[in-house]
């Protein structure tokens, strides 16, 4: 039985399959992140956290300028358009202003320093708990 | 002068065990945003393995280098070493049949890329099912599935080099009709 030798493709980088391959998981990396966004419960409504306590609870589609105090300082949160973001805060890294608008449900900004949080939670959002793999 | 391939396979596969071991812990050292995200470089032990033996050396290199490299690091039987060590099956596995089905079509580029993709969703399934058991885990798969095109391409070009720049300094072996045999340099 003639068996092709061990080093056959050798020699050769990105053959025409491993081309086809590489696009062919791109484009599946592609599609699932679309599925997914699909997915993903929307927003519903926003939840301010100070300190671990609760101080704001509304929906995402009121406006809303928030001024948090904190142990830093004051962090500002806006609510408008569907979206929620930290537009300023006194602490020192602003990790929480540079990470941007957040809309869907599950997803978070926090300021550690100053003890801040703002959550966005989905309108059905134990939707997932009952599935079992 | 000729040895018996069997010695050659415990030394050359010891010696590929180490350097597993090597790149497992300089990666280790890497600070990383996420503590999964990792390029995924050991796992050239095991391509080159696949490439210069064989399966089984492929297996057993890459699982020695698991065990002994979660010794090193302190995470033996903890739930990443037991995520580590099914992506590197699993990894083994692709890489085994994407190399003997695809002999004449995916170099080890395709073949490396393969083992990632196969890494990636093994421990996105374990990870599911031994620790986090939310469906919401699954919205990394396609963080995953880009990130295994970029480590398998990095991870098949460095064992390409290896396999054709190293030549004098690693066993030439062919597959011949009765297993394996092959003569050094």
């Amino acid at each position: 039985m003639a068996r092709a030798k061990a080093g056959d493709t050798l020699g050769r980088l990105f053959t025409p399959a491993d081309r086809l391959l590489i696009v062919l998981l791109l484009a599946l990396s592609a599609g699932s992140f679309a599925a997914v966004q699909r997915l993903r419960p929307l927003g519903e409504t926003v939840v301010v956290e100070a300190d671990n306590r609760e101080v704001y609870r509304g929906s995402l589609r009121e406006a809303r300028h928030l001024e948090v105090r904190g142990p830093v300082g004051t962090t500002v949160v806006e609510i408008q358009g569907g979206a929620a973001w930290v537009s300023s805060s006194d602490c020192h890294l602003h990790i929480c202003v540079h990470t941007g608008k957040i809309s869907q449900a599950g997803s978070v900004i926090a300021c550690v320093p100053n003890r801040v949080v703002v959550r966005i939670e989905g309108r059905r959002h134990n939707q997932f708990d009952a599935i079992i793999g | 002068m000729r040895h018996t391939l069997g010695n050659r396979r415990i030394v050359y596969g010891a010696l590929l065990v180490a350097t597993g071991l090597v790149l497992f812990l300089f990666e280790s050292l890497i600070p990383r945003p996420l503590p999964w995200m990792k390029p995924g470089l050991a796992n050239t032990a095991g391509l080159l393995a696949l490439y210069l033996f064989g399966t089984r050396e492929a297996a057993a290199v890459t699982v020695l280098r698991v065990v002994v490299g979660a010794l090193f690091i302190g995470t033996l039987f903890n739930p990443t070493f037991l995520l580590s060590l099914g992506g590197g099956i699993a990894a083994v596995v692709a890489m085994a049949m994407a190399k003997y089905f695809g002999r004449e079509l995916l170099s080890v580029v395709g073949v490396s890329v393969c083992g990632a993709t196969c890494h990636n969703v093994a421990q996105l399934g374990l990870a599911y099912v031994l620790i986090v058991r939310r469906v919401e885990l699954f919205f990394l798969l396609p963080a995953m599935l880009l990130a295994a095109v970029f480590t398998g391409v990095l991870v098949g070009l460095l064992a390409h080099l290896v396999l054709t720049h190293g030549r004098r300094f690693v066993p030439v072996v062919h597959e011949g009709s009765n297993g394996i045999s092959g003569s050094l340099f």
